[in-house]
């Protein structure tokens, strides 16, 4: 079929045509040309610690092995057997030193070498190329900081070319003091029926939904970070950053120490004011200072909040259908009484049972089922908050809107127009031009 | 163990269930002991050699971990009217079965394990099942059981519901 994403969507007049959350074709073009060519996250190095540890998760809907080899090296691969197509591995985690498949005993050690064929001399003939029979590798793999990403594009640019300016902001969930971040046990995971871009649409822009969507999270004690004017209130100062085309994040900007320290919720206000002279040496006076972060989303499905610190995957299950995998990452020095008080506070706002995210979840649902509706599909999704009014920021890399702003919406379509469109890496730009 | 006992607390177990059924959410908090703990930590797939990490640690990442003062929170979130995830209510069914009691580690308390199958159904046709196990502590205290602590192992990996918006 010949796919018109140009036709779908109009970035440049903040408009999205609401098919593109249910038709399965556009689904299975989102797979080719999206999670089989984009840099997808996988996992932290800190979930796969030592030799032989690993873990199973998804790019799109590819069931994929992330593991390190013996010789402490991260690989990527599909957890397909090359026999007849079966996974090898049926375990979330673990540690092996191979991987036997359950139906003909085919055996793969964990670079993905395949070691052992029963009969391969006697009723294969010794015929079998099992050399050319491994586990399927990922193109390239690479790691920011302890995050893993893979792709299975051997022409994608690197992942710092594909990250782009991001970085610059990531630093800020993942290497704000010394020794990093630590991801710790348990994963939250659920599953929804609802399009993955719906979740994304949110985290990579929404703080315009805050004070509506959650409003009895605040009203019942469980807030946001330790303003006095309450989180999502629209008096704040702040930026929706576009970093890098489909990337985005949206921060508050504190024009004082003291406004910036406000941020903070009370029981993490210690330990956050303790770091902040780390923070200036490592990262200097405007990210530590004049930003404290709230959402931030990298292209296609990764998303994140920067204070509670809920980290997350959303893989496509289908045109209708995403599964959400959460985590929670944490400076790896704080104190184990302060992790605690954190790991609560984000527990008891994110996850399936969390007093937010459970009321975002009928918003995003019935919104994508709208992507069902005939009548529905002659209007537009509107995503035409501040379009025209953004700009250069002298301290902060990246096109800004303000706080309250649909930029990183408009910029997530048209990286997924170019991609979907069939263009080349070549042909793509990656950068954020000029308004 | 004696018969009388094992009816107390079953009833005690039936009474809580039809009290969520029947949404009065701050009786079923009362029926917690100030100090009481409230668990359900996630599940996962392991081989069976690594059985003893199916399911999750204290301390990791929990779909609840909960004192009395956060599930008062929670009530009283849900009686803002603007708790959109029950606005309108979920439809509840608690089925408690496989009770087991025990002594616990004082004359006041009892270790109590139960099964439930909770049903639960929303909007239009959202249907879930929520399945698993509840270790408890129950105390006496003024006469009365209370839950001192609730560890919720739930038998799913993955939930195939939108969102935990009820009580277990």
């Amino acid at each position: 079929m010949t796919l018109h994403a140009k036709d779908l969507v109009a970035p440049e007049k903040g408009q999205v045509n609401r098919r593109i959350y249910a038709d399965p074709d556009i689904y299975h073009e989102e797979l080719e040309r999206i999670f089989a060519r984009c840099w997808i996250y996988l996992g932290h190095e800190s979930q796969i610690p030592n030799p032989k540890d690993f873990m199973t998760t998804y790019m799109g809907e590819e069931p994929t092995i992330l593991l390190r080899d013996r010789e402490g090296q991260i690989r990527a691969l599909l957890n397909m057997c090359r026999h007849r197509g079966n996974r090898v591995c049926m375990a979330d985690r673990g540690s092996t030193e191979q991987f036997t498949c359950s139906y003909h005993g085919w055996t793969y050690d964990i670079s993905g070498k395949l070691i052992s064929v029963p009969g391969l001399k006697e009723i294969y003939f010794g015929e079998l190329e099992t050399d050319r029979s491994g586990l399927v590798e990922v193109a390239q793999l690479d790691t920011y900081k302890g995050m893993i990403f893979a792709t299975w594009d051997p022409q994608a640019p690197p992942l710092l070319e594909y990250l782009g300016h991001m970085t610059w902001y990531l630093d800020l969930l993942v290497d704000r003091v010394e020794g990093g971040v630590e991801v710790i046990g348990g994963v939250h995971r659920w599953v929804i029926n609802c399009n993955w871009k719906l979740a994304v649409d949110n985290f990579i822009a929404d703080m315009y939904h805050a004070s509506t969507t959650h409003i009895s999270a605040f009203m019942a004690g469980f807030g946001g970070g330790g303003s006095r004017r309450g989180y999502g209130s629209l008096g704040w100062t702040g930026y929706q950053i576009n970093p890098a085309r489909g990337h985005g994040l949206g921060t508050r900007w504190c024009n004082t120490d003291e406004e910036r320290l406000e941020t903070v919720s009370p029981e993490l206000a210690e330990y956050e004011r303790s770091i902040l002279p780390e923070m200036e040496r490592r990262l200097g006076t405007v990210r530590a200072y004049r930003l404290s972060p709230v959402h931030g989303s990298l292209f296609p499905n990764l998303s994140w909040l920067f204070g509670t610190r809920t980290f997350r995957v959303w893989h496509p299950r289908g045109p209708e259908k995403t599964e959400i995998w959460a985590w929670f990452i944490v400076d790896k020095k704080a104190p184990p009484e302060v992790k605690r008080a954190w790991r609560l506070h984000c527990m008891r706002r994110f996850g399936p049972a969390g007093t937010w995210e459970q009321d975002d979840m009928d918003n995003w649902i019935k919104s994508s089922a709208s992507g069902r509706s005939g009548i529905g599909q002659r209007y537009p999704v509107n995503f035409q908050m501040g379009l025209g009014h953004e700009r250069l920021h002298e301290q902060l890399p990246g096109l800004v809107g303000d706080l309250q702003n649909e930029i990183n919406n408009r910029s997530f379509y048209s990286f997924w127009s170019d991609l979907l469109s069939g263009k080349s890496w070549a042909e793509i730009d990656l950068k954020i031009s000029a308004p | 163990m004696s018969h009388d006992l094992w009816h107390e607390i079953y009833h005690f177990l039936t009474h809580e269930a039809r009290l969520l059924d029947q949404r009065r959410f701050e009786e079923w908090v009362e029926l917690f002991t100030d100090d009481a703990f409230y668990w359900a930590p996630p599940r996962s797939n392991r081989l069976s050699k690594d059985e003893a990490q199916e399911v999750g640690a204290l301390g990791d990442l929990a779909y609840l971990e909960e004192d009395k003062e956060s599930l008062r929170g929670r009530v009283k979130k849900l009686r803002t009217g603007m708790a959109w995830a029950e606005e309108p209510r979920s439809r509840t069914r608690h089925i408690i079965a496989n009770v087991e009691v025990h002594p616990g580690n004082s004359e006041s308390e009892v270790e109590v394990s139960s099964d439930f199958i909770v049903y639960r159904s929303r909007l239009e046709t959202d249907q879930d099942f929520f399945v698993g196990t509840r270790e408890d502590i129950l105390r006496k205290v003024d006469g009365h059981w209370k839950i001192a602590k609730r560890t919720i192992i739930l038998d799913h990996a993955v939930l195939t519901a939108k969102n935990l918006s009820i009580f277990l």
